[in-house]
């Protein structure tokens, strides 16, 4: 197996990155007093810090990895997930979510559940979003270390595991979101400048847009949807009908709308036209990602068999196979995963390497100190501080949750480390995430849409309607050959947000409302019209 | 835990690391702390999928008649229809948020009333590159 040799020039480039990163974490620590400024960095966050955070702490190292994969497999029309399943939904979030999370004063989204229907809701919602940041934690984790790191330098994937766990843990530990969205700010830079090295030096290597197109095309039938967006409803991966409907309206908005790791930042907003604006602004920059993320695993198709065939000693043979297309038998690789790694270790030349890895990191760093920060936010106010209060006990002060924030921060980052070797036979990264977020996502949007848009959506409703969707995802996904899709992940989450849908309008409407008082200025309309309640909102945001 | 099973443990991360997955069956059918905490887990894996087996056969039998005649209809929608579906959330977006949303409401909070302020331009400047791209892959 043949390994990058970081040039003294990588290495400079990366351990600036690093300590850059370092720095500005640990500067941002001088602001933190209290669990306002640790958790939503004081509510002095501009649009523009909140929009590039939200794209790099969405686009991680798997984006790059698993995104490029299915281009290379299936092509173009991986980028349906940062097209149509991005600018939509984010327009949907900064109009009719964010506001209503903004003006209440919330520090999360089970929050703002828990405070429309009740405790239980906010409890069970809370629960999934942990186990699942945790998953994310611990594949962000995995992938970079073994199917980046390991795969191009060599390096033990342990040793890459624990030295990114203990630096980005090291200053979310410190600063808490103010550290997480100043240092994404300069990871945005690093991860573009990386990200557009790479697309430029593909398209290069391929001769241009034109002879790609051409020579995927000559590649025959097999290839012949390569450069089509949405794909026939019999496709295996990504039928039109699951990207349009179950990603582009059901998926989507719920994951730019109750995904506190993405919300977050706009709850730190310092006024309300900043949080929508940094949500649209986060929208336009993530448009230009597939361009980085997509286009090089499309390039690697015509870039590797090339290479391969001149020397086939530069791709360990048991990662190659033969598969027959029009141009005659093309050397493939048979794990989609290694594309982009295999690409930057034949293709980029010293220099561009280390701009490229401190990319790669700083998209895993972003995500991962995001993802953290949210996680303890809601460990802290959802599960924590309420389940002290509902058995008895009083409230944590500001102090304690502070100490408790870092604390759950500092327990995370370690046991996402110690568990990453667990998830190394998962296959097909991307998909596998999309699979575990599309079990609750709909139910989850289904009770935050009708909590917001039907003042008649009341706590039974919504506590039987996500509880009966999430068993309804789990039979979706259980049964063999229910949709077209091999992943059924879209459909699955398009079905279960009808079915939840369904099932909290039939037993809300069944069951007494809320009283108005509980829900004025959470419902829309009722925000605008009424004075007394916008002040008693801000009142409560100010304190 | 004794230093031995600490370094099983250890030696267990590793070569799992590496790729050997055949540690865990070795250390399963060794026994002692570690091997006893792997059996217990392959065990509990096990179990796992075969309730999963389970549960989707019991359920097989009520959700194919439901969802096999949905997917056979959608098989059959003429494919125009993906691009059409998918440039109207574009432009049904675009003139949701320009003439349905109420100024203030769309705008509110803002602190200036510069024309780069007003979030429908945004939403515009935003959306339009899509369109052109969903129609150039079509």
């Amino acid at each position: 197996m043949q390994f990058v040799h970081l040039h003294w020039i990588d290495f400079s480039i990366i351990a600036v990155y690093m300590v850059g990163c370092f720095v500005i974490g640990l500067y941002t620590t001088k602001y933190i007093d209290n669990a306002g400024d640790f958790f939503l960095a004081g509510k002095a966050l501009p649009f523009w810090a909140i929009g590039f955070s939200i794209v790099v702490s969405d686009i991680g190292a798997t984006d790059f990895v698993g995104v490029a994969g299915n281009a290379y497999t299936y092509g173009i029309s991986a980028a349906n997930f940062d097209w149509l399943g991005s600018m939509p939904a984010m327009v949907f979030a900064a109009f009719i979510f964010v506001p209503y999370f903004w003006r209440s004063g919330v520090f999360t989204i089970p929050e703002f559940l828990g405070r429309r229907y009740n405790a239980g809701v906010q409890l069970i919602n809370a629960g999934i979003w942990i186990m699942v940041m945790l998953i994310s934690l611990v594949m962000m984790l995995w992938t970079t270390a073994d199917d980046l790191v390991r795969t191009v330098l060599g390096y033990d994937p342990m040793v890459t595991v624990w030295a990114m766990a203990l630096i980005t843990g090291f200053y979310t530990f410190s600063g808490g979101l103010s550290a997480v969205v100043m240092t994404d700010v300069v990871q945005l830079v690093v991860m573009y400048v990386g990200g557009l090295s790479l697309l430029a030096l593909s398209l290069w290597e391929v001769g241009g847009w034109g002879n790609l197109r051409e020579g995927i095309a000559a590649m025959g039938d097999q290839f012949a949807n390569h450069f089509t967006i949405l794909l026939p409803n019999d496709h295996s991966a990504f039928p039109w009908s699951g990207i349009v409907f179950g990603l582009g309206v059901v998926m989507a908005v719920a994951y730019m709308s109750g995904n506190q790791a993405i919300v977050h930042r706009t709850l730190g907003a310092r006024t309300e036209w900043d949080a929508k604006a940094g949500m649209l602004l986060g929208g336009f920059l993530k448009s230009f990602i597939p361009l980085m993320v997509a286009l090089p695993g499309l390039c690697a198709l015509i870039y590797l068999p090339n290479v391969i065939k001149a020397d086939p000693s530069v791709v360990p043979a048991e990662m190659v196979e033969y598969v027959k297309t029009a141009a005659g038998d093309m050397p493939m690789l048979k794990e989609q995963d290694k594309v982009v790694p295999t690409m930057m270790r034949l293709m980029l030349p010293p220099g561009l390497q280390g701009l490229m890895f401190a990319g790669l990191f700083a998209a895993l760093m972003s995500s991962i100190s995001g993802t953290l920060s949210s996680a303890s936010t809601i460990f802290v106010t959802d599960i924590f501080n309420r389940s002290k209060v509902l058995l008895g006990g009083k409230p944590l002060n500001e102090r304690q949750a502070l100490n408790w924030g870092r604390g759950f921060t500092a327990f995370l980052i370690i046991a996402s480390a110690v568990l990453a070797p667990q998830f190394a036979r998962v296959g097909g990264l991307y998909n596998f995430i999309q699979t575990i977020l599309s079990l609750f996502q709909g139910p989850t949007l289904a009770i935050l849409l009708l909590g917001i848009l039907w003042k008649r959506a009341n706590r039974w409703g919504a506590l039987t309607g996500l509880i009966t969707g999430v068993f309804f995802c789990f039979i979706l996904w259980c049964v063999p050959g229910l949709f077209p899709s091999d992943d059924p992940f879209l459909y699955v989450a398009m079905f279960s947000f009808v079915f939840a849908m369904v099932v909290t309008v039939v037993v809300s409407l069944l069951t007494p409302p809320e009283p108005e008082d509980k829900i004025r200025g959470l419902v829309w309309g009722s925000v605008l019209k009424d004075t007394e309640t916008q002040a008693a909102l801000e009142e409560r945001v100010s304190q | 835990m004794t230093t031995l099973d600490v370094t099983a443990v250890l030696s267990s991360v590793v070569a799992q690391a590496k790729g050997d997955t055949s540690v865990l069956t070795e250390a399963a059918e060794k026994g002692g702390f570690f091997g006893t905490v792997v059996a217990v887990s392959n065990a509990i894996v096990e179990g796992w999928l075969a309730f999963l087996d389970w549960f989707g056969g019991v359920f097989e039998p009520v959700a194919k008649p439901v969802f096999l005649p949905v997917n056979r209809f959608l098989a059959t929608v003429y494919q125009p229809w993906a691009q059409i579906f998918a440039l109207a959330l574009f432009v049904g977006t675009m003139v949701w948020v320009c003439f349905f949303i109420k100024p203030e409401m769309l705008n509110s909070g803002r602190e200036n009333r510069a024309l780069w302020t007003d979030l429908r331009l945004w939403t515009i400047v935003s959306m339009v590159p899509h369109l052109f791209v969903y129609i150039y892959f079509m």
